[in-house]
């Protein structure tokens, strides 16, 4: 059966999934930004996805884009539940994305962020994917495991 | 990324690991052995009361740290019919402990010949063995020249492995400290030929 895991500390695996789950937020962001941020009539730009200004709250279109960041964790949770899969690793996964999203926003805005609201959102951020993938992956490992044994238990 | 640097960290400090087994007849006091070196190595560790260890049925595990390695004891029952159980620990394990009943003057007979049949086991060249006469704070025991009168019918048996024997008292403590230090020291120059277990990267 080599579909269990490894039982041995896998740093390739681990850098390898880090990326595909960064990547697929990012992914999830577009095609959310896309599919909401059709109603600005703009382009969007990657100032939507980085900058801080965009988050600040004042204006309904911009606590439109804020629904984008929260439905982006409902798909980035499912993300970590197909790649990684595991209850364990959900909370720490979840958080790195968030780092690294943390660390490329302050490299594109030259300055540690200064909206109170963006950490309100990357807060909300974090514990929306959590408890998805959690509870998903939760359901996934306490699957009844099918026995190909005539016996009756 | 915390699993990948938790995992970095055990990856680096961790320590060599060596096996140890613990073997001899039934009653010669095994249990009570691994139980005085834990106590002995141990801080915090709280012995168990020597009259509540009875028959051991399997094994007992115990580990301690020494320095910079990590040893792992496997106490195996010793009574005759778990005795077909301690070839399976042969392979894998880096030194042996004998222990011998010194009180018990009509088994010794008995003990040798299980000694014998274990020394010859081909898993089991150039393990370092340490045989030890146990119970010596018994009054009437037999002393180390009377055991090894019994016991050097196998010297050619035991061929160049490191082999010492001593004598010892689970019950009050005497001589596990040199038992043990000399064993590690074995084990360490024997790791050429018998690596310990790291934990590899997948």
């Amino acid at each position: 059966m080599s579909g269990f895991r490894s039982q041995k500390w896998d740093p390739w695996l681990i850098i390898s999934q880090i990326i595909a789950v960064q990547a697929l937020y990012y992914f999830g962001l577009g095609l959310w930004l896309f599919l909401i941020g059709s109603t600005f009539q703009q382009k969007p730009t990657l100032d939507y996805l980085f900058s801080y200004k965009i988050l600040q709250l004042s204006s309904w279109n911009e606590r439109l884009l804020t629904s984008v960041f929260l439905l982006n964790a409902l798909t980035s949770g499912f993300g970590i539940v197909s790649i990684v899969g595991r209850y364990k690793q959900c909370l720490d996964f979840s958080l790195t994305i968030h780092f690294y999203h943390f660390i490329i926003c302050w490299m594109y805005n030259n300055q540690h962020p200064n909206i109170f609201s963006w950490y309100v959102i990357q807060f909300l951020s974090i514990v929306i994917m959590t408890i998805f993938s959690e509870h998903f992956s939760k359901k996934n490992e306490l699957r009844n495991i099918p026995l190909s044994s005539r016996a009756d238990l | 990324m915390w699993t990948l640097l938790t995992g970095l960290y055990q990856y680096l400090t961790q320590k060599d690991d060596y096996y140890i087994l613990i073997v001899g007849l039934d009653n010669a006091g095994k249990t009570t052995y691994l139980e005085q070196t834990k106590t002995k190595y141990c801080p915090n560790y709280k012995m168990m009361n020597p009259s509540k260890i009875t028959t051991t049925v399997g094994c007992n595990i115990g580990t301690i740290d020494i320095g910079n390695i990590r040893l792992n004891f496997w106490d195996l029952g010793g009574q005759e019919e778990l005795q077909s159980l301690w070839d399976k620990y042969y392979a894998d394990c880096h030194g042996i402990i004998y222990i011998i009943d010194s009180a018990d003057r009509e088994r010794l007979e008995e003990s040798w010949l299980i000694f014998d049949k274990m020394i010859q086991s081909e898993q089991l060249t150039n393990v370092p063995l340490l045989v030890s006469c146990n119970k010596q704070d018994i009054e009437e025991c037999m002393n180390v020249p009377e055991i090894k009168r019994t016991f050097n019918r196998s010297t050619s048996k035991i061929g160049v492995r490191d082999c010492m024997v001593l004598a010892c008292s689970a019950l009050s403590g005497d001589g596990i400290n040199e038992s043990i230090n000399w064993m590690k020291d074995c084990i360490v120059r024997n790791s050429m030929m018998r690596p310990p277990k790291r934990q590899d990267i997948a």
